[in-house]
């Protein structure tokens, strides 16, 4: 049978063509797309590297932030408290302030009460006496002797210092 | 489907055909029919300087299996982007996996100048076994002075990459191993050498008989029909054929692959240390 039997005339052509498609495959297919799948792989790998350490920076980044808002919080915190302090010891002050003014000018007033009054009395006593002396001396022009204006002076002047 | 069909249309044509010029009726035509499909034919007769370099069926689909792959590959890779769109995937998937699969774990760091041998031995088998398979065509791959001259360049390439590697007499010496009795190192080299020929002659062997031994399955089941005579038999060779032609497809395949995935072993023993 010879289809068990090598032709050397398939080989030769064999060998031919596989030359030839081997250099020709070697130039124009293998070398182009051995060096772009080279390309692609360090092109993902400095890709993911790069991704790898933009995650740590992120990470670290965060970190900061996170140890800053702390920072903030607390100060503000510490703010607040310490101008509640403020306040409270501002508000005490003005109040006892206050209080002292308004204990101050209620003294004032008083002892000015107390003078007007007691001025009050002094002038209506002296206007009570020139009245009664007007009254008594229209009074005793008609009908009554000294000795009765005396005696109304007298009683007069005893009832209003009573009666005050 | 078509090509089945055309096989039956073809296979019962030429029956018949035989039948009526009498050459004779029976199982021997049925033989002489399936070995006349497997056997190749020359188509141009080419004798030069007492060579016979007749251009046959099976050089033809080579050369077409070579047509294939010079156009459409360096086509098919043109695109420089490093984001692959469309059948570069695919063809990038078949050599990232012979490279990662076959080529690197067999030869190390010397993958990248082995791989283009490799990558092309692949899709040159492949195509021509794949071709095998379109109606009309016929396997190349099926033909034994194919696979001889193909495992004839692994053999080459191991008898290169061992030169390189060891020197050119440690080359020779590469043939025993250093551990061996005076007495027994020309009987040890002698073996050596046989299992270098046989090693490549039992490559070329594997392919060839794994790629007619489908269509002599293929045609055997055809030829059923005409044995019996008999419509009602057709379903079986039908349903038969369609499975084998399927299996074909998988077994062309899969013999590429070992014939690269051999060739990439016995260059990576080659070159290995404590060979």
């Amino acid at each position: 049978m010879d289809l068990f039997n090598p032709q050397s005339g398939t080989i030769f052509w064999t060998v031919l063509t596989f030359v030839i498609v081997l250099i020709v495959l070697r130039k124009y297919a293998w070398a182009p797309i051995l060096k772009t799948l080279e390309e692609r792989e360090n092109k993902i790998s400095d890709a993911l590297e790069q991704a790898e350490s933009n995650r740590i920076e992120a990470i670290k980044m965060r970190e900061e932030q996170d140890k800053l808002l702390q920072d903030a919080r607390q100060e503000s915190t510490a703010m607040i408290e310490e101008s509640k302090i403020n306040a409270e010891k501002i508000s005490q002050s003005i109040l006892d302030n206050a209080r002292t003014e308004a204990e101050h000018l209620l003294d004032r007033a008083r002892k000015e009460i107390e003078l007007s009054k007691r001025t009050a009395i002094d002038e209506l006593r002296q206007y009570a006496v020139d009245l009664s002396l007007a009254v008594a001396e229209k009074l005793t022009e008609k009908a009554l002797s000294k000795e009765d204006h005396l005696n109304l002076i007298e009683r007069s002047l005893f009832e209003f210092t009573h009666s005050k | 489907m078509k090509e089945i069909l055309f096989k039956l249309g073809h296979a019962a044509i030429s029956f018949y055909a035989k039948g009526e010029h009498g050459i004779g009726q029976g199982n021997p035509d049925i033989q002489d029919y399936i070995m006349h499909h497997v056997r190749d034919q020359v188509v141009i007769p080419l004798n030069l300087l007492g060579f016979d370099l007749s251009i046959t069926k099976h050089v033809i689909m080579l050369w077409l299996a070579a047509m294939v792959l010079m156009i459409s590959l360096p086509l098919i890779v043109r695109s420089k982007s490093l984001v692959p769109r469309g059948p570069i995937n695919f063809i990038e998937w078949i050599i990232v996996f012979l490279k990662e699969n076959v080529i690197e774990p067999q030869l190390g760091k010397d993958a990248n100048r082995y791989a283009p041998y490799f990558l092309t031995a692949f899709f040159f088998v492949i195509t021509c076994n794949l071709l095998g398979l379109v109606p009309m065509g016929s396997t190349a791959t099926g033909d034994i002075s194919v696979t001889l001259a193909l495992a004839l360049f692994t053999m080459m390439l191991v008898q290169y990459s061992a030169m390189r590697h060891y020197g050119f007499v440690g080359y020779f010496k590469s043939f025993v191993p250093g551990d061996v009795p005076k007495a027994m190192i020309p009987i040890i080299f002698i073996i050596e050498i046989m299992s270098m020929f046989t090693k490549h002659l039992s490559l070329a062997i594997r392919l060839f008989v794994n790629m007619v031994a489908g269509h002599l399955v293929i045609f055997a089941i055809l030829s059923l029909i005409f044995m019996f005579k008999n419509l009602l038999i057709s379903p079986f060779p039908v349903f038969g054929i369609i499975f084998i032609s399927l299996l074909e497809i998988l077994i062309a395949v899969i013999q590429a692959y070992i014939f690269t995935i051999l060739s990439a072993v016995f260059v990576g023993l080659a070159i290995r240390p404590n060979h």
